[in-house]
């Protein structure tokens, strides 16, 4: 089973031309040597599968190669060009592509935004273009995808396409592909594969990294056996067996003494857990019966169900069916029903699910038994502290103290206070996702001992796991899982290793094509969703307030008083635009109300009445220099501190108020009147500084949808990390960001100076949180990525029409307090709502 | 049990920076820290540090309460406009501040945790709504406290000014609370890691909610406390609470991603910013000058707090090699 080097002969020829070439490429990530000296080659014209279990170093091999990971030592060649300076641009310039087995694509940005952003200068459509382009290269694949829609509604399968697409768009001379197949129904792989053969014949050529043995005879030239950072051998896929490949990619020996197993187990008794049609989002229809004293395992490929269901035990996402445990109904509705009903859980990602960071072990290991350490809702220290203590001994978790933070124990220390913590509230049935993953063998073999003691006191026991020789070690049975459902039971003697890998290389795998993401969106659910409806249901509501505050009141519906409501708006207005650019970027800036008055502050020394053109010049370039400074102290506070924008904008926010105050500490300095008429200047009825703000608001909509820039602002908002690694240059972008938050508010500024005339130290303060107000009514997203400054205009209109319509409405000025925090709230709850429908 | 002042986690800081400024006063401005300007001083710290805890107690969920003002305006307005100088109906306008405040908060809760909108809005909007329903209950005027709740509320027991009493008894309740009980110790691990919390099986909605309803009460307490010793409060006399208790959880050292806080440290924190005020006021400058200290105050901390002491003291160390088992 493990004397694989003897048959690893390489029986390819190689007259063709390598297209890469990577030579004792060692690659180390803290703790675990990823790659041992490897060596690969990949010709022109050939696909090259690699093949390998979880860990064994595929993708890491292919980070290396595609420039993302910088190998410890090594030498990587394309053909003939030694690569000396690691970086994705780099490799990409070299014709290296490659296809993520996680889609490097921004949520919030549409199908043909993303295909924008990732393609490099000379091969990107143009905007008007770029829907054209994703339905003329996505006809191939016959899926249809709409080029508007936003990648965060596109189902998985669809963003993986969209993925080879762009990729395949670069016309590399190697691409790779990471597991490409993963969510692909029969007919995409076959079309993938009819792809990848005109690819070769082109001379070009492919990696292919694949779990599916069956997938890779098929289309494969030459496969590759990776397991361990090493290579096993490389054979041709056309002469070698797909039980020769099993051996090579398992072939390892039990490295790990693992507690024994019963010999017998009872199964005549009562069970400790039933499982009745439990259905849930990946899995459906499972059923499965526990016995005292086994521990039942399960087994799959990534993806077929088997984690789903073991969180749906958990209390995650269960649609149905019945649980019972000891005999009795358990509930598994919700993780707190679940808790109650005793089942505990170890989950899988342990900082993501498992792990309070920033607290102690003791406090990690007290959480769950928490009732049972205390009287009359108070903790009983002495009681919790025996009976901590003696849990971490008996599992020997490792730590100086108990009150060291949990983050500074090692891996395995850290699982083990994650078990003990589910041991101490003496669960009757134990679920463990991946327990040994990202653990040193010392710890490894304790938490098994662990696991088959809890099993060994009659709890049930079921441990999801990807190392077939872990569940072979452990578990007494083993399920088999795909597409959601059981496929195979393994018992006693037949859980071996190679059974398992086998049982889960060779199910039947394909995926049928399900209604999912697929069906069409009725034309209101797709009005619902776009970026308009914001800006409509605004417009009503004006309609709407418009109409009934002039049935009531006649005067209201004047050019006259149109007029002032449009003028008194347009400081609003710039103000709320700015707001809006930060909050694209996931941002905020709280100062934005301060420094308009700022502004009116510094013009206020300036554009006085009997002074000279250069003196009002000065002015306005003085608070113009004010605010762009303010905006550039943000950027550094915020990206170069790394404060929070909240924070860091709250601190400007204090700091300019009190600039103001040190520059007039009473109002003073009157605005000169011939600035202030010429800033009013109406045309008709209609003030030309509203004109403009209309006019800007359109331009930076304009900026939004189609220009890099506005691209970017949205993409860093939506997901910076992805935002970068497809090309976008973050640090600029929220640069500008700032910037222009900045300049747009003094524009806002200018236009307070004019309605107050005056230099008051505490104008414009307000602004701040109507200038939210606004944003949020346009329907932009403070979690950024998403907003449109037509919207947030209409925002900014509403709030100042309410202010103006309770005067109309003879009601108390309390009246613009409610109106604008019902509107806030309600907004907020309906644009949300609207997010959530899929 | 951990003590509770310890100089090597977040919350020692603000211990050492109060010290210091004290002392430094004692140099610089002995007349800052004489027994009357300490008694005319304290009361605010009391009431501010009332208001940061909770404000920390919000924080600690991951969210941010922006309705700071209103709830004190509110509070303060119902205490004395209810009773309206009638000394009999003194302790049912407590109570009915003190409830509308509670249910204020318990709305921006619902609101954050089953509407799941963001706690920027939610506090924003109902600062809003308040502050309307305080103009229209006052009517534009305000109105005196009770005789006999301002001569309480100026008194002292024991030397020691009764607001500062409350504010004692008040943290520590909550400290018990948070810290001792089966509630408090899930409420920081809910703030944490809200997903480890849910695997965990806690119901972690409840406890958000909760955050934010127990901040109104605290509020209401304050509210109520700075109108009794203000005897005449102004209609927003809110306003100005906002910066400061955001400042003071921050100084404080509790994060603003949430989890594990320390209400002492914003209540110190409290006090800190107080006399830093008193300071400021004391040496004659302006309240712009205020202003910007506390700004400069705020960024100098945050900016302190993203300075990995650990990593920088590790790099004058000479290296010692640990054996350590891997991930």
């Amino acid at each position: 089973m493990n004397q694989n080097s003897e048959i690893s002969v390489d029986r390819v020829g190689t007259e063709a031309p390598v297209a890469m070439r990577m030579r004792d490429v060692v690659k180390t990530f803290p703790g675990v040597r990823a790659l041992k000296s490897v060596s690969f080659e990949a010709l022109a014209g050939e696909v090259h599968a690699l093949v390998g279990e979880n860990g064994a170093g595929k993708s890491t091999l292919m980070g290396v190669a595609s420039g993302d990971l910088v190998p410890d030592s090594g030498l990587v060649e394309y053909g003939g060009f030694a690569v000396r300076e690691f970086n994705p641009s780099v490799s990409r310039d070299h014709g290296i592509a490659i296809v993520h087995q996680h889609p490097a694509l921004v949520p919030d940005l549409t199908v043909s935004e993303n295909i924008l952003l990732a393609l490099p200068t000379d091969l990107r459509p143009t905007y008007r273009d770029a829907d054209e382009w994703v339905r003329t290269h996505l006809q191939y694949w016959q899926v249809e995808i709409d080029p508007g829609e936003r990648i965060e509604d596109i189902s998985l399968a669809n963003q993986h396409l969209i993925e080879i697409v762009k990729a395949l768009a670069l016309n590399p001379k190697v691409l790779i592909l990471d597991e490409p197949t993963e969510h692909m129904v029969a007919e995409e792989v076959q079309l993938l594969f009819d792809r990848i053969r005109k690819i070769i014949a082109e001379g070009r050529t492919v990696v292919y990294i694949s779990h599916r043995i069956h997938e890779v005879k098929a289309v494969a030239d030459r496969v590759t056996v990776l397991r361990d950072g090493e290579i096993r051998g490389t054979f041709d896929a056309e002469t070698v067996t797909e039980s020769e490949i099993v051996n090579l990619v398992v072939g390892r020996q039990l490295d790990a003494a693992f507690p024994p197993k019963p010999e017998t187990i009872d199964r005549t008794g009562t069970p400790n857990l039933e499982v009745a049609g439990l259905k849930g989002g990946a899995f459906v229809d499972v059923s499965l019966t526990a016995y005292p004293g086994e521990i039942i395992g399960l087994a799959g490929i990534e993806g077929n169900g088997q984690r789903a269901f073991l969180r749906g035990l958990a209390g995650f996402d269960v649609e149905g069916g019945h649980v019972r445990i000891g005999g009795k109904d358990a509930r598994v509705t919700s993780t707190v029903e679940a808790r109650k009903s005793g089942i505990a859980y170890i989950p899988r990602e342990r900082h993501a699910e498992a792990l309070f960071s920033g607290m102690s072990v003791f406090d990690n290991i007290g959480l769950m038994a928490l009732g049972r350490h205390a009287k009359g809702g108070l903790m009983q220290p002495k009681r919790e502290t025996e009976a901590i203590s003696s849990m971490s001994r008996a599992l020997s978790v490792k730590t100086p103290t108990l009150e060291m933070q949990v983050n500074s124990l090692s891996g395995g220390n850290q699982q083990k206070s994650v078990i003990a913590r589910c041991l101490l509230d003496e669960p009757a049935l134990l679920l463990a996702d991946e327990p040994s993953q990202g653990v040193d063998a010392g710890a490894r073999l304790e938490i098994y001992r662990i696991l088959r003691k809890a099993a060994t006191e009659g709890r049930a026991v079921i441990v999801a796991s990807s190392d077939a020789i872990e569940l072979q070690g452990l578990c007494d049975r083993v399920f088999i899982f795909s597409r959601g459902s059981i496929v195979k039971e393994l018992a006693g003697e037949e859980v071996t290793e190679r059974n398992i890998t086998q049982a889960t290389l060779t199910a039947t795998t394909e995926r049928a094509r399900t209604g999912e993401g697929r069906q069409r969106r009725t034309l209101w659910q797709r009005a619902l969703k776009s970026d308009l409806m914001p800006g409509l249901v605004l417009i009503f509501a004006m309609v709407v307030l418009g109409a009934y505050t002039n049935s009531v009141n006649e005067s209201y519906l004047t050019g006259r008083n149109f007029s002032n409501v449009l003028l008194l708006l347009t400081a609003l207005g710039f103000i709320a635009l700015g707001q809006l650019t930060v909050l694209l970027t996931a941002g905020i800036d709280l100062a934005v109300g301060p420094l308009s008055g700022l502004v009116v502050v510094v013009a206020s020394f300036f554009v006085l009445d009997d002074v000279g053109t250069g003196m009002l010049l000065i002015g306005f370039i003085l608070s113009l220099g004010a605010a762009l400074l303010t905006g550039f102290f943000n950027y550094t506070l915020i990206r170069g501190l790394l404060i929070t924008p909240v924070i860091a904008t709250l601190a400007t926010y204090m700091g300019i108020r009190g600039l103001s105050l040190l520059l007039r500490e009473v109002p003073g300095g009157l605005i000169n009147y011939d600035v202030t008429e010429w800033l009013s200047t109406r045309v008709g009825f209609m003030p030309l500084a509203f004109l403009v703000l209309v006019a800007t608001a359109l331009f930076m909509e304009f900026v939004l949808r189609r220009t890099r820039l506005g691209l970017s602002l949205r993409a860093v908002g939506s997901d910076e990390a992805n935002a970068r690694k497809i090309g976008v240059k973050t640090e600029r972008t929220f640069f500008f960001a700032y910037m222009i938050c900045a300049a747009l508010t003094w524009c806002g500024g200018i236009m307070l100076m004019a309605q107050i005339g005056v230099g008051d130290p505490t104008a414009g303060v307000t602004y701040t949180l109507m200038g939210i107000t606004a944003v949020v009514l346009g329907g932009a997203s403070l979690f950024g990525g998403r907003g449109s400054y037509v919207g947030v205009l209409l925002g900014a209109i509403l709030v100042q029409q309410i202010f103006n319509v309770t005067t109309f409405l003879r009601l108390t000025d309390a009246w613009q307090f409610w109106l604008l925090g019902i509107l806030t709230i309600g907004a907020a709850a309906f644009y949300s709502h609207l997010r959530r429908i899929r | 049990m951990a003590p509770m002042i310890r100089f090597n986690t977040p919350f020692g800081g603000i211990w050492i920076a109060t010290l210091l400024l004290f002392l430094v006063c004692l140099v610089v401005a002995p007349g800052a820290v004489s027994r009357t300007a300490l008694i005319s001083m304290l009361p605010f710290a009391a009431i501010l540090a009332i208001t940061a805890v909770g404000q920390t107690l919000v924080v600690q969920q991951g969210g941010l309460d922006l309705s700071v003002p209103g709830m004190i305006s509110l509070a303060a307005l119902i205490v004395t406009r209810f009773p309206n100088l009638d000394d009999g109906l003194v302790i049912p306008g407590i109570l009915l501040a003190v409830l509308a405040c509670t249910v204020a908060g318990l709305i921006s809760g619902l609101c954050v945790s089953f509407l799941s909108i963001t706690p920027l809005v939610v506090t924003l909007a109902m600062n809003a709504f308040i502050l309307g329903f305080v103009r229209w209950y006052s009517g534009g005027f305000p109105t005196g406290a009770v005789q006999s709740i301002n001569q309480w509320a100026i008194g002292s027991t024991l030397g020691i000014p009764n607001t500062m009493v409350v504010a004692i008894i008040i943290i520590a309740v909550v400290t018990l609370v948070v810290k001792r009980s089966v509630i408090g110790r899930r409420f920081e691990a809910v703030g944490a890691n809200s997903f480890a919390a849910q695997a965990a099986g806690i119901p972690v909605r409840l406890y958000v909610l909760g955050s934010y309803t127990a901040a109104g009460t605290l509020y209401a307490i304050a509210g109520v406390l700075l109108a009794a010793f203000l005897k005449t409060p102004s209609i927003f006399l809110g306003e100005s609470y906002l910066l400061p208790t955001v400042a003071a959880v921050v100084l404080g050292g509790t994060a603003l991603t949430g989890g594990v806080g320390s209400v002492v440290a914003s209540a110190v924190a409290a006090l800190f910013l107080t006399q830093l005020g008193q300071i400021v006021l004391s040496i004659g400058a302006p309240t712009s000058a205020q202003l910007l200290i506390q700004a400069a105050t705020i960024a100098v901390g945050m900016g302190l707090r993203g300075i990995s002491f650990r990593a920088v003291w590790a790099r004058l160390k000479p290296p010692v090699l640990s054996k350590q088992d891997h991930t």
